[in-house]
């Protein structure tokens, strides 16, 4: 008896090895989703799009560093004595630091153009639903090919040398290892900002019939970006025409008063704001954000402040207390640092309440006005140049003026956009040299445009795995 | 009495050779059962090793044994071994017949062999390695024991995490751990916490419970485990019964851990004198800056000039002088006590025990507390079925701190915090207010900070082994090893990184649960008295489920409060799962004739969830042979002093599957969020086609013994390649992805070991044994992505220091051509005897005082050793004292001392952290001065490459130092009381113990300490032991 129970016991362990029993080694995560079950109804498709919008906020992209570096690679801002040590090359101008958001940038395009390729033929959701969404995903693809654009390569007008590669046009998800794809080679500026155009004016169409809501890819912010787009590519008329296109908008918020200006940083969302990166409570950058980077509050960095040349610029008088006689002074905190006389901005001062989440204002009416009154004047329409020009620089408690040359305006436009980001790629569209003059006599002073280190070189490690890439010259 | 006369004479005339003993002349004939002589027949005197002859020609044997010995051991390949007491004969005439044999055997996969058949490579510890030892874990146990078996601690926290790697890093981005097998589980090992820097999910193991150690090093040995055998297999055996009286056991430690070294800094005077002439370089005597600097250390009173103003020159430093250090290290406790209990009737035996471990480490804040359980059971039912049941229950508590690169890890900050802020104040109050570059009071911080885990975790296992025929049984075990780890953190919102977010609260939970079966077949017979014959067969099923879950939450009202419960705003909550599974079905077969010629089979077919349903299943095979060179005819001449001789030869594969589950498929994953909306981003590339790596694994080897069992070792070559190793495949950064993760890339570990034990003195009263071995591992990253390009490297994974920037820190590399972990650096000029200048050498070769990324190179310099082993002496006195002096080491390796590059780096900190003494005593001072210190400057000029200045410190070359090391492991010293002592007073045997661990360390290295793993950033040191013991059996 006992010894049938055995042999029972054992032929019941071999029957489970010889069962092959497939279903034993079936496995799934309960925190991953499969490309094809994320992807195959809106929902899914509409959480990829969140994800983009989260990947916008890195601490290398917008989150920080794509604001504070044209800062420091220009002349507006430069670092403390006593530093954490970052940002260390971007002020001195060094070989290789630059704005490195190449990796990010295709991360994003790769997730849009998932969006753009599975929207039309995901489950749910309404025609306009998806058009929003696709809308959007042209918004950003097109602000993420020009981020890259302007960080690696020259500016169609402006190309030294005749060296015009710009950056790889990917338009379709990744296609996978095997395919010859997935080492592409670099696109020419001209077919680059020609996608870009494309992607916008797609973007204008798809988005026409949204609601405005500025923290999401909308048909303002669509029309100010190819506005801005086109001052890069100088194409005045067409810059100035679509700038006039949103001025003129009734959704496009209005231009605060000076004594308000500080509203377009400290309001949820900005006051001014056309395109705005939101940062909830529980999305605060803690040390590595902006607050962190540009105040002295908390237990931040506190590393980068106003060049003395910008100070002057603000109208400053040096004395027993600094003064300033331009309005936008509210953004200063005058202060010291381990001895050292230091003026902070305080655009990004963690204005909802917890320290690290600032909103990010990408596109702002001002913005527009001031490539308005470029395009206009470079155009040859100077009174409507004036008109826009006028409307910031009294505001800012100056008197209007009553002429205009372009130093004037890109002057109003560094005092006016300084520290969100625009100093250095404003230089450098325009051609012009990048001067510095800091404290320290024997820091290097400056780069002249024809200087390699403008354009920023492709990661080494890039070029080593894939040999279709052509670095920049100089590199 | 007479004993402890001859103990205390040998005490006071040391060396002396005492000769009261006895001798005793025994003679006699071994025979077989048929009455035939057998010549070559083992004779040895029980419990005294190395007394011992081998039967002549005519199997006679005459030996002189010590008075002491009672009993002497017959034996003879292929019959049983006999024990007969001497009883006070003089002629003693033996038969040794076939049967049951109670030879050492080795425990293999599935089963065990004689260690004398053994055709791989297999290395067994036991368990006097391991007893009364302040080990906190068995693994820690290996260290320098086996050859071929290298053992890192990863930090000297108590209860921190071990690496073990057998024959060699065998892998860059899958497992490198071996299998753990205890009892027949494979369990869970390495550091299962989420927010603990340091923990080891074996130390859950008591150490004392163990009866052997076997690691399976080649394939022939352990490709039976196939899929997961890669990295070796560590089988694990702990205490059984056996029928008779019971005896119990009691062991009590107790002792010290203390700091391994102690490293000089400077002191406040030193660093304001440092300081002042940081700020005359860099601006002058005259500059108003250094005449603001002086004035402000004057008005701190840390220096006096000639007249009070700063207008004089200096007479003298008066700066406070504030001993981090001493606040932060301390005097740890060791405590351990163990209770015992084996015996059993005809029917049932047991083995009962439970421990109790109190670990203090020497740094403030840090212990390790576990309490274990044990029960083993085995009962017979009759003849043909018997039960086994083991189990293991335990509980561990562990209290850390930190060990990342923060400003809270108290042992870098010990080092770096200024002595001239105060600790404390008079009302015993902390300082908050620091002034330099370490910003938290880590005294404080870490006084009132917490960081802790509880680990409870049962292993049990349950089997039945059925005698179907003669020579044919069946056993059928289950297996469970689940684990779950409690995580608590509190930072104090009163102060460090707690004070930002006022307070920070978090709970982590980790279960990982472990079932497994395996049902073996095994048969053996013995045809025609020459023609032994064994196999096996099986299947096997593992499944492995972990599910992590962690939630914390910020903003408390008070301090008093520690709770998740208590805070306002919840900042993290997460729970996510991850579960594999693997079957197999395996087959050995064994066949030996007459213990000449052995030859040996294994295979496994193993399927893993963790690949793609392309490649899912594998299969491992492996073959060996051994001859035993001694028992043929030839060797007859040497068969009286060569008692045993064999070479063996074995080949196979055996596979890693030890990577992260869901590779195979691409996925999207969730905690992406944007404006109060939750986000998916990509999250795997994955490969269809993702395998195991393949281990293709050649050894060939000899063992001896001689001069019946005096000398006895062993010798291994091997030469294991891997051609598919796991690797992610870096993409261009425009796919979107890292990596994609293919089986690319090939690796190469071959190199020698040697074993040998020798008895050099058996006598009576005086033994000595030297155990040694010694390991060349060469190991070569031969490949990586793409096998035409010759110069590929890849990153792996390093935490990277303090206000670096990361790519300069990643120091450990898989580079084509080099061994694994070859550190890339920039190279290190030394300085200019000029001008005080730090130089290195650009990517041309020429001086630069600015060296760029590009500008570092491949050193060849390596972290893993190329050299290493142990050697150990045993000395015995009178059979009752015992000394055992334990060395272990390591030769052939570099580590990169990146608290030398910050704490020696005073341009570049200018000022903001302590220094290294040595940044004073060997400074530039003066042209001419020839030194590896740079002239020191301060402030923003040490960024510049400016002629009047100082270039800033980069990691380099000049701080990549030889970790080679002699390390004095162990030394034990006990004396057993004389048995009529212990008799009187009821007891069996009284030892007392006292043993003192890393006592002492041969190293040119100037860090902590060059046993670690990764840089030598923020590591725990290494602690230094000294335990005193008792050890009772009644």
């Amino acid at each position: 008896m006992k010894n049938k129970l055995f042999y029972g016991i054992a032929a019941f362990g071999f029957s489970l090895a010889l069962a092959g029993c497939e279903g034993w080694l079936e496995s799934e995560p309960n925190y991953l989703l499969t490309n094809e079950v994320t992807m195959e109804d809106v929902d899914g498709v509409r959480a990829v799009m969140v994800g983009v919008y989260d990947l916008l906020q890195s601490t290398g992209y917008y989150g920080r560093d794509f604001i504070v570096s044209p800062e420091l690679l220009a002349d507006n801002c430069r670092i403390t004595d006593n530093n954490s040590n970052r940002f260390i090359g971007q002020s001195l101008n060094q070989v290789g630091s630059h704005n490195a958001i190449w990796a990010t940038a295709y991360n994003g395009i790769n997730r849009v153009n998932n969006v753009l390729a599975f929207v039309d033929d995901a489950a749910g959701g309404s025609q306009t639903e998806k058009d929003e969404l696709k809308g959007q995903a042209f918004f950003v693809r097109a602000l993420l090919y020009h981020d890259l654009a302007r960080s690696y390569s020259r500016e169609p007008n402006h190309l030294v040398n005749g060296f015009d590669l710009c950056v790889p046009l990917l338009l379709v998800p990744f296609p996978g290892i095997t395919s010859p794809d997935a080492f592409p080679s670099r696109a020419t500026v001209a077919v680059v900002y020609e996608q870009i155009e494309k992607d916008l004016t797609q973007a204008i169409d798809l988005l026409a019939s949204s609601s405005f809501d500025p923290n999401y890819g909308n048909i303002l912010a669509a029309k100010s970006l190819l506005a801005r787009v086109y001052l890069y590519e100088e194409k005045w008329s067409q810059a100035a025409a679509m700038a006039e296109e949103v001025i003129n908008d009734s959704r496009t918020p209005a231009l605060v008063t000076g004594e308000n200006y500080m509203t377009c940083f400290s309001a949820t969302p900005g006051a001014e704001s056309i395109f705005e990166l939101r940062f909830t409570e529980n999305e605060s950058e803690g040390p590595n954000s902006l607050t962190s980077i540009y105040m002295q509050v908390g237990a931040g960095y506190a590393d980068v402040c106003l060049t003395d040349d910008l100070m002057q610029k603000f109208g400053a008088s040096f004395g027993q207390d600094t003064t300033f006689a331009d309005a936008r002074a509210q953004a200063f905190q005058i202060t010291s640092k381990s001895g050292e006389n230091v003026v902070y901005n305080t655009k990004y001062a963690s204005y909802n309440g917890v320290y690290g989440s600032d909103n990010v204002a990408i596109l702002r009416t001002s913005e527009v006005y001031l490539t308005s009154a470029e395009a206009n004047l470079m155009a040859g329409n100077t009174a409507l140049a004036l008109q826009r020009y006028n409307a910031l620089h009294t505001r800012a408690g100056y008197e209007a003026a009553t002429s205009l040359a372009i130093e004037d305006v890109l002057l109003e436009r560094r005092l006016e956009l300084a520290f969100e980001g625009h100093r250095f790629y404003d230089l450098k569209r325009k051609g012009w040299d990048i001067p510095k003059s800091f404290k320290f006599e024997y820091l290097p002073v400056g780069l002249e445009y024809r200087d390699f280190r403008m354009v920023a070189n492709i990661a080494p490690d890039e070029i080593e795995l894939n040999e279709n890439l052509d670095q920049n010259p100089g590199y | 009495m007479r004993k402890l006369t001859s103990l205390l004479l040998f005490l006071l005339f040391l060396g002396a050779q005492s000769a009261m003993a006895q001798d005793l002349k025994i003679t006699g004939k071994v025979t077989d059962d048929a009455g035939e002589p057998l010549p070559g027949a083992t004779v040895v005197a029980k419990g005294a090793a190395g007394v011992g002859t081998v039967t002549d020609f005519d199997g006679k044997y005459s030996l002189t044994v010590p008075s002491t010995v009672t009993d002497l051991q017959f034996s003879f390949v292929g019959l049983s071994t006999q024990v007969v007491a001497i009883g006070g004969r003089s002629v003693i005439d033996v038969v040794l017949t076939q049967g049951v044999d109670i030879e050492e055997v080795v425990v293999l996969g599935y089963g065990s062999v004689r260690s004398r058949d053994v055709t791989g490579a297999v290395a067994r510890v036991g368990s006097e390695a391991l007893e009364g030892r302040p080990i906190q874990s068995v693994d820690n146990a290996l260290q320098g024991r086996a050859a071929g078996v290298q053992v890192t601690a990863s930090s000297g926290a108590p209860g921190a995490a071990v690496q073990v790697r057998v024959r060699g890093t065998g892998s860059i981005f899958a497992g490198t751990d071996p299998l753990y097998i205890i009892d027949g589980v494979q369990v869970t090992i390495g550091d299962q916490t989420q927010m603990n820097t340091s923990q080891n999910a074996l130390a859950s193991l008591n150490p004392e419970d163990i009866e052997s150690i076997e690691v399976l090093k080649d394939a022939s040995t352990a490709s039976i485990y196939g899929a997961q055998a890669a990295n070796g297999v560590v089988i694990i055996t702990t205490k059984r019964g056996s029928s008779g009286k019971t005896e119990f056991s009691f062991t009590a430690t107790n002792g010290f851990a203390y700091n391994i070294r102690d490293m000089p800094i400077l002191t406040g005077d030193q660093l304001t004198e440092l300081s002042v002439e940081a700020f005359r370089n860099s601006y002058g005597v005259n500059s108003p800056v250094y005449k603001t600097r002086i004035r402000s250390l004057l008005g701190r009173g840390f220096l006096t000039t000639e007249d009070g103003s700063e207008n004089t020159p200096i007479t003298g430093y008066t700066a406070p002088n504030s001993d981090w250090k001493d606040a932060i290290f301390r005097n740890g406790r060791i405590q351990t006590y163990q209770l015992s209990a084996a015996g059993g009737t005809d029917k049932t035996r047991f083995y009962l025990s439970g421990s109790y471990t109190y670990n203090e480490g020497p740094v403030m804040e840090t212990d390790f507390q576990r309490a274990t359980t044990r029960i083993n059971l085995s009962h017979t039912i009759n003849d043909r079925v018997t039960i086994d049941f083991s189990s293991d229950l335990s509980t561990m508590f562990g209290n850390t701190v930190t060990e990342d690169a923060t400003y809270a890890n108290p042992y870098n900050s010990a080092l770096g915090l200024l002595p001239t802020d105060s600790i404390q104040f008079y009302d015993g109050s902390y300082n908050r207010e620091l002034s330099g570059g370490f910003t938290f009071n880590v005294v404080e911080v870490n006084k009132n900070n917490i960081q802790r885990y509880n680990q409870n975790r049962a292993i049990p296992s349950f089997s039945l082994n059925v005698k179907i025929a003669e020579g044919l049984s069946f056993r059928s075990t289950y297996g469970l090893d689940y684990l779950e780890i409690r995580e608590d953190m509190f930072w104090d919102p009163r102060h460090g990184d707690g004070e930002g977010p006022n307070g920070v609260v978090a709970m982590g939970n980790t279960r990982v649960l472990n079932w497994q079966t395996n049902q073996v077949l095994s048969y053996n017979k013995l045809f025609g008295q020459k023609h032994d014959f064994s196999a096996i067969a099986g299947f096997e099923y593992r499944f492995n489920l972990t599910d992590y879950g962690y939630a914390s939450a910020q903003a408390l009202p008070t301090y008093k409060l520690q709770t998740l419960f208590a805070a306002a705003e919840p900042t993290n909550a997460y729970q996510y799962n991850q579960d594999w599974r693997l079957m197999g079905i395996f087959g050995r077969v064994n066949y030996s004739y007459d213990g000449k010629y052995l030859v040996s089979a294994t295979v496994r077919r193993d399927a893993s969830s963790r690949f793609g349903a392309n490649n899912r299943f594998g299969v491992f095979p492996a073959a060996s042979a051994a001859w035993r060179v001694s028992a043929e005819p030839f060797m007859q001449w040497a068969s009286a002093y060569l008692n045993d001789w064999k070479l063996k030869v074995g080949y196979g594969w055996t596979g890693n599957s030890s990577i992260r589950p869901y590779r195979e498929r691409s996925f999207f994953t969730g905690g992406s969020e944007y404006g109060n909306a939750a986000g998916f981003a990509p999250s795997t590339l994955g490969d269809p086609d993702l395998t195991w790596e393949t281990n293709q694994s050649l050894n060939v080897g000899t063992s001896f013994e001689l001069l019946t069992g005096r000398i006895r070792g062993e010798v291994n070559y091997y030469h294991n390649y891997t051609p598919d190793l796991l690797l992610p495949r870096p993409l261009p950064a425009t796919s979107g992805y890292d990596n994609i993760w293919s089986n690319i890339g090939e690796m190469l570990n071959k190199g020698w070991e040697f074993q040998v034990n020798v008895g050099v003195f058996a006598m009576a009263n005086f033994r000595w044994d030297i155990d040694a071995n010694f390991t060349s591992n060469y190991n070569e990253v031969v490949s990586l992505v793409t096998p035409e390009n010759d110069d590929e490297w890849i990153y792996m994974e390093d935490e990277p220091p303090l206000g670096a920037t990361e790519t300069d820190y990643y120091l450990r590399w898989a580079h084509e051509g080099d061994p694994i972990g070859t550190i890339r650096s920039r190279d290190w000029a030394g300085v200019n005897p000029a001008d005080g200048r730090p130089m290195w050498y650009d990517q041309n070769g020429e001086i630069t005082y600015s060296p760029l990324p590009a500008d570092r190179i491949w050193t060849g310099y390596y972290t893993d050793p190329r050299y290493f082993g142990g050697f150990g002496n045993n000395f015995t006195l009178f059979k009752n004292l015992e000394v055992n002096v334990f060395f272990q080491y390591a030769f052939g390796h570099y580590k990169y001392n990146a608290n030398s590059q910050l704490f020696g780096d005073y341009t570049y900190r200018g000022g903001q952290f302590n220094q290294y003494l040595t940044q004073y005593t060997e400074r530039w001072m003066e042209p001419g001065d020839n030194t590896y210190v740079p002239k020191v400057y301060t402030g923003v000029s040490g960024y510049l490459n400016n002629t009047n200045s100082v270039a800033a410190m980069f990691p380099s070359t000049r701080d990549i130092e030889k970790a080679d090391h002699l390390r004095l492991k162990n030394i034990m010293v006990s004396y057993a009381l004389p048995t009529d002592w212990v008799k009187r007073v009821k007891f069996s045997s009284v030892k007392v113990f006292a043993q003192a661990t890393n006592l002492y360390t041969w190293t040119t290295y100037t860090g902590w300490d060059p046993e670690i793993i990764g840089p030598d950033w923020g590591v725990y040191p290494q602690t230094k032991n000294l335990t005193f013991g008792i050890k009772t059996s009644f």
